[in-house]
C-alpha cells in the first residue's frame, strides 16, 4: 500500500504544484524516489505531531494541499485536537494517510498499534475516513482525497499486500470481492485476504460465501450495503479493529437509523477490547482472536447453523 | 501618528471591547486589553493589507482575547480619512481568525509563512500569543523549526501580561517569557513594552538576518482601566451596567 501511496503522489505531483508530502519522521526509504523528483514538495517535520498538523493547515490556507503521513498513533491520536480543530472544523484539504493499520506493526507494542482509530475518526463528523483493502483500493482512495474538499483519513498498512481482485468502480462505494449465496463477510483492510481464504476452506464443504470490502467507512454507503445483502440472512462483519467503534458499531447505528435492524443475524468478528497480549506477530494475534482464515471459517459454520 | 494620536486610537479601542463586553456579557476583558495596543501597532502601521489578495496575515493564537480582535474590526482602516469597519473580514474569515483553543496559531502561522515563501511571495505573517500560552508543549515544537525552514517572514508577538488562569505564570509553571528561551531556539528576540506604541512599531521593524523573529511584549492586564489593571480577576468578571460606565469615564 505503500508503493501505491507514492505512485499516485508522484502520478499527481507531476500535474499539480500544490500538493506536498509532508512525513513525521517516519517511512525511511519509502519515499526515496518521490523526495528526489519533488524535493521541493517533500518535507519532514521531525517527531513534532501538534506542531505538524498545525502546519499542514496554514499551507492550505496558502494554496496548498498537504498529504501528512506517519504512523496511525501518530497522526491520529497525538495531535487529536490539531485534526478536530484545524483540520476538520475548516474543512482543511489535507489527507492523512496513516499507516500501520490493526496490529501490523505487532510484536512491536501497543504504542504502534491501530485498533481505535476509525473510532476516533468517526467522532469527526467532517472526516472521511477510508480502509482500503489492497493497493487498488488505496490509490482509487488517495486519487479521490486529493480532488475532495475537506480533510480525508487513509488508513493502510505496509508494504506487500496484493490486489484483492478487479480495480474498484467507485471507491465510496462498498466493493464486491467475491459472490456467494449462504452469508456475507464485510470486512475493511487487508485481512479481506483471510476472508477470502475461509471462503475457499468453506467451499470445500459446499457452503458459498460472499465477500464485500467496505473502503470507505466514514460515510458509510449503507444503503448500497442493505441493498447488496437483500438475499442473505447471515452477515459477519470482519475488521482488524475494535467492533464496536469500527465498521460493526457503525453498521449497528446505521441499521437502526435505517430501520432495518433485526433483518439479518450479525457476527462481529475485531480485535477484543482488551489489551493485545505482547511478543506475538500480526498472523499470531489474528488466529489468537479468530480472524485468521480458519477461525472465520469456523465462526461462519457456527452462524449458518444459527 | 504621534504620541497624542495614539493614545486616542487606543482609548477608542479600548471603548469598543467595553461596549462589546458589556453587550455580549463576556469574560476575557483584561487579557483583549493587555494586547490592543500591539493589535493597533499591527493594523495601523505594519501589517500590509492591500492590495487583499497579497495582504499579511495575522493569527490571534489567543483567542480569547477575540475582543481586541473585533474591536479592531469595528474601526479599520484607523486612519484619518475613514473610520468606517470594512467588509472585508468577511471574505476569508477563518484566516484573520480566532484559533480556537491555546497552542495552535503558531505552527498554522508557520505553515502560512512557509507557504508563502514557496510561492516566492512577500507576504508575512504575525502570531500573537499569551504569556501563559507558551506553557503549551506545540508552541514549542513550533519554535524549533521555524529557523531551519528560513522563516524571515514570521513574526511572533508574546503578551506578557503576567496573569493566567490561576495566577503569575512564574509562580504557575516556574518561569516567565523571556528573550533567551527564543534566541536558544535560533529566533531573533527583542523584548519591549507592550504599550509604548512607537517602541512596539520599532521592535516589529528589528532586522533579524533572515531569521524568524520574537517579540516579549511587558504588559499589563486589564490595561487602561484603574480598577482591571493587572487584576486576576479581570480574566473572568463581566462588564456589568455600572462597570461599563465606570470604564468609559476613564477611557474619554
Amino acid at each position: 500500500m505503500r508503493p501505491a501511496v507514492c505512485e499516485v503522489l508522484s502520478e499527481v505531483c507531476a500535474r499539480r504544484r500544490e500538493v506536498m508530502l509532508i512525513t513525521g519522521d517516519a517511512g525511511y526509504g519509502v519515499f526515496n524516489e518521490f523526495q528526489e523528483r519533488f524535493s521541493d514538495r517533500f518535507l519532514n517535520l521531525g517527531i513534532a505531531e501538534q506542531f505538524t498538523t498545525s502546519f499542514a493547515a496554514g499551507l492550505c490556507l496558502a494554496g496548498f494541499r498537504p498529504v501528512l503521513y506517519n504512523i496511525i498513533p501518530f497522526l491520529l491520536y497525538r495531535p487529536y485536537e490539531q485534526v478536530r480543530n484545524d483540520l476538520c472544523s475548516p474543512k482543511m484539504p489535507v489527507v492523512l494517510v496513516g499507516t500501520g493499520a490493526g496490529v501490523t506493526y505487532a510484536p512491536q507494542g501497543m504504542s504502534h498499534y491501530a485498533l481505535e482509530d476509525l473510532g476516533l475518526a468517526q467522532t469527526l463528523p467532517g472526516l472521511t475516513a477510508f480502509s482500503p483493502a489492497d493497493p487498488q483500493e488505496t490509490k482509487a482512495a488517495l486519487r479521490l482525497a486529493l480532488t475532495m474538499d475537506g480533510p480525508v483519513y487513509l488508513r493502510i498498512t505496509g508494504t506487500g499486500e496484493s490486489d484483492l481482485g478487479d480495480a474498484p468502480q467507485d471507491i465510496r462505494l462498498p466493493r464486491l470481492l467475491a459472490k456467494g449465496n449462504d452469508g456475507a463477510i464485510v470486512c475493511h483492510g487487508p485481512i479481506a485476504g483471510e476472508a477470502l481464504r475461509a471462503r475457499e476452506m468453506l467451499a470445500a464443504q459446499g457452503i458459498s460465501l460472499r465477500v464485500i470490502s467496505v473502503p470507505c467507512i466514514q460515510p458509510l454507503a449503507s444503503d448500497w450495503l442493505w441493498n447488496e445483502l437483500g438475499d442473505v440472512d447471515n452477515i459477519l462483519v470482519l475488521e482488524e479493529h475494535h467492533s464496536s467503534t469500527g465498521l460493526a458499531g457503525r453498521l449497528q447505528a446505521a441499521a437502526c437509523a435505517d430501520g432495518v435492524q433485526g433483518r439479518w443475524s450479525f457476527k462481529f468478528c475485531g480485535a477484543p477490547e482488551s489489551p493485545v497480549p505482547p511478543g506475538l506477530n500480526q498472523a499470531e494475534l489474528r488466529r489468537l482472536w479468530g480472524i485468521d482464515a480458519q477461525g472465520l471459517a469456523q465462526s461462519v459454520t457456527a452462524l449458518l447453523r444459527g | 501618528m504621534n504620541t497624542e494620536q495614539w493614545r486616542e486610537l487606543s482609548r477608542r479601542l479600548r471603548r469598543r471591547v467595553i461596549e462589546r463586553a458589556h453587550a455580549a456579557r463576556c469574560p476575557h476583558v483584561g487579557c483583549a486589553m493587555s494586547c490592543l495596543d500591539i493589535m493597533a501597532v499591527l493594523f495601523q502601521a505594519h501589517l500590509r493589507l492591500n492590495p487583499w489578495e497579497q495582504r499579511d496575515v495575522f493569527l490571534l493564537s489567543k483567542a480569547h482575547a477575540h475582543l481586541a480582535l473585533n474591536s479592531i474590526r469595528d474601526y479599520y482602516p484607523l486612519g484619518a480619512s475613514s473610520g468606517e469597519p470594512l467588509d472585508v473580514w468577511d471574505i476569508e474569515d477563518r484566516v484573520e481568525d480566532a484559533m480556537h483553543s491555546l497552542g495552535h496559531g503558531l505552527g498554522m502561522g508557520q505553515g502560512l509563512a512557509y507557504g508563502f515563501k514557496l510561492q516566492g511571495s512577500s507576504r508575512r505573517v504575525v502570531v500573537l500569543m499569551g504569556d501563559g500560552e507558551t506553557q503549551e508543549g506545540s508552541v514549542w515544537e513550533a519554535a524549533q523549526f521555524a529557523t531551519r525552514l528560513g522563516l524571515d517572514n514570521l513574526a511572533v508577538v508574546v503578551d506578557g501580561n503576567d496573569l493566567q488562569g490561576y495566577g503569575r505564570p512564574r509562580e504557575i509553571c516556574g518561569q516567565k517569557p523571556s528573550v533567551e528561551k527564543w534566541r536558544a531556539f535560533g529566533w531573533q528576540a527583542v523584548a519591549v513594552n507592550g504599550h509604548d506604541h512607537q517602541a512596539v512599531l520599532a521592535a516589529l521593524q528589528t532586522p533579524t538576518q533572515g531569521r524568524p523573529l520574537a517579540i516579549i511584549a511587558d504588559t499589563v492586564k486589564g490595561k487602561g482601566v484603574s480598577f482591571m489593571e493587572d487584576q486576576l480577576h479581570w480574566h473572568y468578571y463581566i462588564v456589568t451596567d455600572e462597570r461599563r460606565q465606570r470604564a468609559l469615564e476613564e477611557l474619554l
